[in-house]
């Protein structure tokens, strides 16, 4: 890989990413009404209008309300939320971390399930796991991950009372009740990744299989599994991997539904929250922060197919 | 007359074995699961459209005598805490979900496939800034767009529309482009324009006509996410509201009753599910139908 490809990319990831703060910013400034007026709520006057608005720069004209919010966010200052007038950078600081836990141990959880269930899905073909693996994926993908939730907070927290129905526990507080407390909602947003993956996992294998190298292998008398593992999945990894990164950063997006059924305070909570009270400078910092892990991750794929398949190089 | 006839004498078998070859098509699309599935929408596009008939309350009626009943022979899938009959309201509410599922896809469909047509014909400037826009909409999660919409328009079933309309319009912009940029180097659009057919009715009577068939099936892929989606932003309160029954709503408002009235969560939940799971087989059905090469996905 070279450096000047790694710089190009990053480039790039800067230019969607200023373009879709424009998008926002944009959209967001296309408010019907005044922000200050819907600041204030019912009760105000002409004269607490006009110095609100001159707090906020309201007056200025848009562009250089555009250039002073994404200047400040550059320096890491998101605003303050206009709800409850706290800092965003800091509210997300607190938030960040809870989400990618969540994101990290679903992440794991559809790993487990969709690798080992699409290679063997694969590997026995038109049998009955392979028929009964796929309806179980596409049961997956049809599945709202809110509900799936909300059935194991029934089951698991109300009538055998295994788990607490919700909240987060940090890890700082032992093993033990940081994965009680993360195991459903990792569960749930896990499975629903597990369909697409498996589903992927599956085909590309199932391409790879159908290789010459393969006819090699197994006639040169290598064991079916090292047939599967070492030369089938390896080189059917590229597709799993594209949809392994997309798939992570959607569940950063994901987890929406997810953190308001376990009531877990992550970032995406934070978001329905601000869309919500419309409270703008929150929804815009939000977006923007979702944005660029979404665009890391498929940053961070890009980059290790270089590093799976030596023979992608970057020019 | 019309074509059909001047033929007629030369080949007479030609229209016996086009509907026979038709007959096989159909029978490939009609597999076992697929047909299960189909029966399965069109009752429920039955429900949703003549609902009076077969729900037996109304989606309003409230008993309050009868608050929190489990299913029972007079409430078959119980009541809610306003004494009002679950399975009426899932019918009223397969309306919402249905329809606001397809006027979503069809407004994405409309828009996205103006954009791509007329970016693929043109070319050019045109070609450039719509799909730099479509290029930055299709690199994030659509949700978050779709969030951002909804702050900007107030939750309403019509900003609801209106929101998936547009973050689901960039993938039917992409494939309507691909498809116009390949048709219109054929020879019969390139004759059409040699004869002086004016440009819109070229893109009307001939582009459009021969890549419809992907679109069709794009759009019968995005249904279901558009289904799921209308029920995501129900359940967090940002999509129809009370007391319009839609089925996130109806899960969203049966959770501070899960312990006592389970039936309240699990059944619209289950009705999301299997017309979602219904509507996605179809969709494998057509895309297998419209593309016998591609590999059967499910």
């Amino acid at each position: 890989m070279t450096f000047s490809y790694l710089v190009r990319r990053i480039l790039q990831t800067g230019i969607t990413l200023f373009l879709m703060s424009l998008i926002v910013f944009g959209a967001l400034r296309a408010i019907p009404g005044d922000a200050a007026v819907i600041l204030l709520g019912e009760y105000y006057g002409f004269e607490e209008v006009t110095v609100l608005r001159e707090r906020m720069g309201l007056n200025d004209p848009v562009y250089v309300q555009y250039f002073r919010w994404i200047g400040s966010a550059l320096r890491g200052d998101l605003g303050v939320s206009w709800r409850s007038n706290e800092s965003i950078t800091y509210e997300l600081a607190r938030r960040l971390p809870v989400t990618f836990q969540l994101a990290l141990l679903a992440f794991f959880t559809s790993i487990l399930i969709a690798l080992p269930a699409g290679l063997v899905s694969a590997a026995k073909r038109n049998t009955w796991f392979d028929r009964g693996a796929r309806v179980i994926a596409l049961i997956g993908i049809s599945l709202p991950n809110f509900w799936v939730g909300l059935m194991l907070i029934l089951a698991f927290a109300l009538s055998l009372r295994w788990i607490p129905s919700g909240g987060f526990v940090s890890i700082s507080e032992g093993l033990g009740p940081y994965l009680r407390a993360l195991a459903a909602p990792a569960i749930t947003l896990g499975t629903a990744m597990a369909a697409s993956t498996m589903r992927i996992t599956r085909a590309s294998t199932l391409e790879a299989l159908s290789q010459d190298y393969i006819r090699t292998a197994r006639s040169k008398g290598l064991r079916e599994f090292t047939v599967l593992t070492a030369h089938a999945f390896k080189n059917a990894m590229i597709p799993i991997l594209t949809v392994i990164g997309v798939q992570f950063g959607l569940m950063l997006a994901g987890s929406v539904a997810v953190e308001t059924v376990f009531s877990i305070p992550g970032v995406s909570r934070f978001l329905i929250d601000g869309v919500n009270n419309r409270d703008y400078p929150v929804v815009m910092a939000t977006v923007l922060v979702i944005s660029l892990g979404y665009m890391i991750a498929n940053l961070m794929v890009d980059l290790s197919y270089a590093i799976i398949d030596p023979r992608i190089r970057y020019e | 007359m019309s074509r059909r006839t001047r033929y007629e004498g030369r080949v007479p078998d030609r229209d016996v074995s086009r509907i026979r070859l038709w007959l096989r098509d159909v029978r490939r699309f009609f597999d076992p699961l697929s047909t299960v599935a189909a029966a399965i929408v069109v009752l429920i596009v039955l429900a949703a459209t003549f609902p009076g008939i077969i729900a037996p309350y109304g989606y309003e009626d409230m008993s309050l005598r009868e608050r929190l009943q489990p299913p029972n022979w007079s409430h078959l899938l119980g009541t809610d805490n306003f004494g009002r009959d679950v399975f009426s309201r899932l019918i009223y509410g397969a309306g919402v979900s249905v329809y606001i599922g397809l006027v979503a896809v069809l407004i994405a469909s409309t828009v996205g496939v103006t954009i791509g047509v007329v970016s693929g014909f043109y070319g050019g400037m045109v070609d450039a800034v719509l799909m730099r826009l479509v290029d930055v909409m299709l690199s994030f999660p659509s949700i978050l767009f779709a969030l951002v919409l909804i702050t900007l328009l107030g939750p309403s079933v019509i900003s609801l529309v209106i929101t998936m309309g547009i973050i689901y319009s960039p993938r039917m912009a992409r494939l309507a482009r691909a498809g116009t940029l390949s048709a219109k180097n054929e020879v019969y659009v390139e004759s059409a324009r040699a004869i002086g057919v004016p440009n819109r009715r070229v893109l009307l009577r001939y582009i459009l006509p021969n890549i419809v068939g992907p679109l069709v099936v794009q759009a019968s892929l995005l249904l279901p996410i558009a289904i799921l989606v209308e029920a995501t932003l129900s359940f967090l309160g940002l999509g129809v509201q009370p007391p319009t029954p839609s089925w996130g709503a109806m899960l969203s408002a049966g959770r501070a009753y899960m312990e006592i009235a389970p039936w309240l969560t699990i059944f619209p939940g289950a009705a999301i599910a299997i017309i979602v799971l219904s509507v996605n087989l179809l969709g494998d059905a057509a895309q297998d139908w419209a593309n016998p090469r591609l590999r059967r996905r499910l």
